[in-house]
């Protein structure tokens, strides 16, 4: 016998998941089992359903396409019996769920420490978006995930290759993206971001340049911004000529980005090998013309940043802190709205 | 100037930074100030005002679009 049931537009009606238990009893009351669920968040509670469903015996699967078309044959009050079924288990979830009551306490706080919560949520919450967006290349992404396993764990330390591969088995592909499951990623880059600020840096860029679609508009901005809210105490040009190793990377990057050169130009070959040069030998062992062209390129990079807007910094950490965040925001009359 | 918190499920007192509206739903997003953040929605319950975990990780997601998206309005903004 086939069974078929249907519940993912019920739920997605209703905002609840299934719980495993819930899954569980719908599987074990009939025989089952076919889930249509495309425009259903709760993707995880999908693929258990049709997992448990695989393993049940004598049960045929239809395809969505058979059951959109109506070819797939099955019982209409068995589908009303598993959406009362469904119904009773979004009931249980329902009192499951736990809700706290808003009773917020009042504290006075300088803006500056507004100011501070703002952009580390901001930057937590970039870092986790932009992991959706990296690009679909598998390669790619392994190299964004190795990017941030070095940012977690700082290159070259013993807890490197761990946390790299801890972060890599967090990382899946979902459809044609890909996400960072785990939650103190973010948290992770900030710590790191407050003591090497150039790295952060790379990461961001690293995220950006890896970008095949953006689900945001105009991403880039947030980017940028992000970056130079960040960098904001160090100079991204480093007074020290000779530990600049981290920004001449960054600057090659983004002079290809901005449209400075063209990656397969000699001028941009040109400077890549005096950078890797620098790398090797840093400054002092670099030939005086190299030397000349390394300075130069740094001045140029220098006035592209510039146009970037460094300078609107103080103007938005002002604005967030003082206009629109002002906890008057979140009075209680504006919560009942 | 104020700023209002309040103690989660967790134990832990979180800021409440920000009010984000999502597809008819008011969020919540709180902070604390080792750069730990979480979203909560608002929902009403026995008739009354509370909040609520999220269902899943792409409401979340929607969520955080808003709020990213709120505050790149002001990066565009000049003082």
């Amino acid at each position: 016998m086939v069974i078929v049931i249907i519940v993912g537009d019920y739920i997605m009606t209703n905002k609840k998941p299934l719980t495993d238990e819930m899954v569980w009893d719908l599987i074990s009351n009939y025989d089952v089992i076919k889930y249509i669920q495309k425009r259903s968040p709760y993707l995880f509670t999908t693929d258990k359903l049709i997992r448990y469903a695989n393993n049940l015996k004598n049960v045929r699967k239809f395809t969505d396409e058979e059951i959109l078309n109506g070819k797939a044959n099955f019982d209409i009050d068995i589908i009303i019996k598993a959406e009362e079924a469904a119904s009773r288990a979004i009931q249980e979830r329902e009192k499951e769920q736990v809700y706290l009551p808003i009773k917020p306490k009042k504290e006075k706080v300088s803006p500056l420490f507004l100011k501070r919560l703002l952009l580390g949520t901001l930057a937590g919450a970039t870092i986790i978006s932009c992991a959706t967006f990296i690009s679909k290349s598998k390669e790619t992404n392994l190299d964004v995930s190795e990017y941030i396993g070095m940012l977690a764990s700082k290159e070259g330390s013993d807890d490197y290759l761990n946390k790299r591969n801890i972060i890599a088995q967090n990382t899946y592909n979902r459809d044609n993206y890909v996400v960072y499951n785990l939650p103190n990623i973010a948290l992770d880059i900030l710590k790191v971001a407050s003591d090497d600020p150039d790295i952060f840096d790379l990461c961001i860029l690293s995220a950006y340049f890896n970008m095949d679609y953006n689900r945001l508009k105009n991403m880039d901005e947030v980017f940028n911004h992000l970056r130079i809210n960040v960098i904001a105490s160090a100079s991204p040009l480093q007074e020290n000529i000779s530990e600049c190793s981290n920004f001449l990377e960054y600057a090659l990057k983004i002079s290809v980005a901005r449209g400075l050169f063209e990656e397969n130009s000699s001028e941009y070959q040109k400077i890549y090998n005096i950078v890797q040069k620098y790398k090797l030998n840093g400054y002092d062992g670099l030939e005086e013309d190299d030397k000349k062209i390394i300075l130069a390129f740094i001045n140029k990079m220098k006035k592209l940043l510039e146009d970037l807007g460094i300078e609107q910094l103080p103007n938005l950490q002002e604005r967030l802190a003082n206009e629109n965040l002002d906890a008057s925001n979140i009075d209680s009359k504006e919560r009942g709205k | 100037m104020d700023l209002y918190k309040m103690v989660l499920e967790d134990g832990k007192e979180y800021y409440i930074i920000d009010t984000i509206t999502c597809e008819g739903n008011k969020y919540l997003i709180f902070a604390q100030d080792n750069n730990e953040y979480t979203i909560r929605k608002v929902w009403i319950h026995d008739n009354k005002e509370a909040i609520t975990k999220l269902d899943a990780r792409e409401e979340y997601d929607k969520v955080m679009v808003e709020f990213l998206e709120k505050h790149k309005g002001d990066y565009n903004e000049k003082a």
